[in-house]
């Protein structure tokens, strides 16, 4: 369906379905991102069934008696979250009662990073890039992706409800790059339930748009967050060139809710030596990762090596380090093609 | 001038009839290791090791000055050099121990280089070539079996696989022969994997100034996959030329499906533990839009890795497409 007509449809839904105001409060609110927390909701019940939905996330709930409702949270990404009581065919509108996972989204789901999605880039030369993302079910007949947007919301009132999957079925198995709107600063997250993975084939690649007769462009892998680095592990990258009619850029990804101090070694084989730092700051939400790019490398010394380290804290504050991964672009700078280097194997 | 060389003579018999001979007993066994084995020479009162390649025998005892017992480890099939460690010191032996059976689990992990081949040369004056870039970020002598030294200075292979010995921390492009066909499985200790790091790239040496080629990754075994998975966004575009590479540790056949065609493509065996079973498939329809091929490795058969590559028949760029996540 067209994307503006799924919009206006969404809109007329929610404008025509009558809501009634109440006072709730809801206790406790806040519990594990795996669920598993009984809540106690008070307001005013009547002779119907209920349910709590989480955000977009439903579980039947139990009336206990006429101002007191017990349900179960469901397993949901880590923020805060709007509650919604649910009586019988309607939401019940009152105060807004709201509920906050916490902890690690990976005890619950896998996450994959996506470390370049981002919309129309210009670039040198008339160049322009873009990014593309395939996602399809492959095995098992459902996989809910959290992260995606469905479509561009350009309109006011588009649902922009981060936490609702975007669920792949068999009769609709694949989302191409026209049904997704590219969310990445530059890099972004994306989550699938534990028992899910290996269910989705994914890819992403970006090319250029005025070179796409002569060039497919350049894969960017998928990474899951299981691949990053942890603690003080350090990253190396090799293979890179210090020609000067390229240019390097190291892109550097973070999953956790601290920053780290990295500090980049870059060795050329003819004999430079350098050292740079960098802070790594902490992802800003659980959809995007801390990121720092990296551009100042040495032309003509050879091939290069880059490893990245995290700097130590002081024992007095020992803070753990996100976990890390890192990749490095090499692109000419005349014809604009990207090779990439990534870790391996 | 003959008295001086008869007096050379007479100075060298000693000294050659100094240098410790080794004999060892028996001289082969199987790879999952566990033979007892008999190293006869000199020895004195040192703490010895005895080493089988780079993996050192799971114990040693010294008998007596001239007798030393060990225990083989588990090790690749195949010829290795036997060396001793005594006290801080390696002392080579001149002695082979040949292991003989499968690849031991869990003793090495295997990698996958699913492109290393000789140059090759390609249309419109093309030259595709093999980059393949080394370190050993451990703190230890790492060995890669599986890549053979290019011998044209002086060096002599003792064996047909002589490893590949990668010092601490330190990297370097080998003058490696580019044997896959067209892949190469590569072996390292497993304890010592996470420290082998690789760059593997294929570049058309005809565009070198215009483009750095494309990267091809090296695959743990534990990426292969039993289960079904998928490439997706195969371009039908007439102007490009699509390949999937199909790869397994043993002769197996895969159904691959693209869009809704499917067929059998049977991977031939290789005919050594460093070369992949292997098959190539390029059925792929011409038109507008894009295909996803599917690959489905055969029910209780070996694990299968496989990808594309989607090449530009008048640039020849190359971009890959591989298993994601």
């Amino acid at each position: 369906m067209h994307r503006i007509a799924k919009t206006i449809l969404f809109a007329l839904l929610t404008l025509t379905l009558p809501l009634i105001a109440q006072e709730f409060t809801i206790t406790p609110n806040r519990g594990p991102a795996g669920g598993g927390t009984e809540v106690t909701v008070r307001g005013e019940f009547g002779n119907f069934p209920y349910s709590l939905i989480f955000g977009s996330t439903s579980v039947p709930a139990t009336k206990v008696n006429d101002t007191t409702l017990v349900a179960t949270t469901p397993a949901h990404l880590p923020g805060r979250v709007v509650v919604t009581v649910f009586e019988y065919d309607r939401g019940v509108s009152g105060n807004e009662l709201t509920f906050t996972f916490e902890g690690d989204a990976q005890a619950v789901y896998d996450a994959v990073l996506l470390p370049v999605f981002v919309g129309p880039i210009p670039g040198a030369h008339g160049s322009e890039f873009r990014t593309d993302f395939r996602a399809r079910l492959v095995n098992e007949t459902q996989a809910d992706l959290y992260g995606l947007r469905r479509f561009p919301c350009t309109v006011v009132l588009c649902p922009e409800e981060d936490d609702q999957p975007l669920t792949l079925t068999l009769s609709s198995p694949e989302v191409g790059p026209e049904d997704v709107e590219e969310t990445g600063t530059p890099g972004a997250f994306l989550y699938l339930p534990k028992d899910q993975t290996g269910r989705v084939a994914m890819n992403l690649r970006a090319y250029d748009t005025s070179r796409s007769a002569e060039n497919f462009g350049t894969e960017i892998p998928v990474v899951p967050a299981s691949e990053f680095v942890k603690n003080y592990d350090p990253i190396t990258l090799i293979g890179i060139p210090s020609d000067p009619r390229f240019r390097n850029t190291l892109r550097i990804y973070g999953y956790g809710s601290t920053a780290a101090t990295l500090i980049l070694r870059i060795e050329g084989e003819h004999g430079a030596n350098l050292e740079h730092v960098v802070e790594l700051p902490p992802q800003p939400d659980v959809f995007h990762p801390g990121y720092v790019e990296f551009t100042n490398f040495p032309v003509n010394a050879g091939r290069l090596r880059v490893t990245i380290d995290v700097s130590v804290p002081p024992i007095s504050a020992p803070i753990p380090p996100p976990d890390r991964w890192a990749f490095l672009s090499v692109t000419n700078n005349e014809t604009q093609h990207i090779t990439l280097i990534t870790p391996q194997p | 001038m003959i008295r001086k060389l008869l007096l050379l003579c007479l100075l060298a018999l000693p000294l050659a009839a100094d240098e410790p001979q080794y004999t060892i007993n028996p001289d082969s066994g199987p790879s999952t290791g566990g033979t007892e084995v008999t190293i006869h020479g000199e020895f004195g009162d040192w703490p010895y090791h005895v080493y089988f390649g780079d993996v050192p025998s799971t114990s040693t005892t010294k008998v007596d000055a001239s007798t030393l017992v060990a225990i083989t480890p588990a090790h690749l099939p195949g010829p290795v050099n036997v060396s001793i460690f005594e006290y801080d010191i390696f002392i080579g032996t001149g002695l082979t121990f040949t292991f003989t059976g499968d690849i031991p689990g869990g003793t090495f992990e295997r990698i996958l280089l699913p492109i290393l081949t000789p140059p090759v040369p390609g249309a419109f004056g093309s030259e595709f070539r093999t980059s393949l870039e080394l370190i050993n970020t451990g703190q230890e002598t790492l060995e890669a079996h599986g890549l053979e030294q290019d011998c044209t200075e002086s060096c002599v292979p003792l064996y047909g696989t002589d490893p590949i010995r990668l010092l601490p921390d330190h990297r370097f492009e080998m003058p490696t022969l580019r044997t896959g066909t067209p892949g190469r499985f590569v072996y390292v200790n497993a304890e010592k994997a996470k420290y082998f790091n690789a760059n593997l790239r294929v570049y058309d040496t005809s565009r070198s100034a215009e483009n750095f080629g494309t990267e091809i990754p090296t695959v743990r075994s534990s990426e292969f996959r039993t289960n079904r998975f998928a490439l997706l966004g195969v371009p039908r575009d007439a102007r490009f030329r699509s390949t999937l590479r199909i790869y397994a540790a043993e002769p197996t056949t895969v159904k691959v499906t693209v869009d809704e065609q499917t067929s059998f493509v049977a991977l031939r065996a290789g005919t050594t533990i460093y070369e992949p079973a292997y098959a190539q498939f390029g059925n792929f329809p011409i038109g507008s839009g894009f295909s996803n091929v599917t690959i489905e490795p055969q029910a209780g058969g070996p694990a299968v890795w496989a990808f594309l590559s989607v090449t530009n028949n008048e640039t020849q760029h190359i971009t890959t497409i591989t298993p994601q996540p």
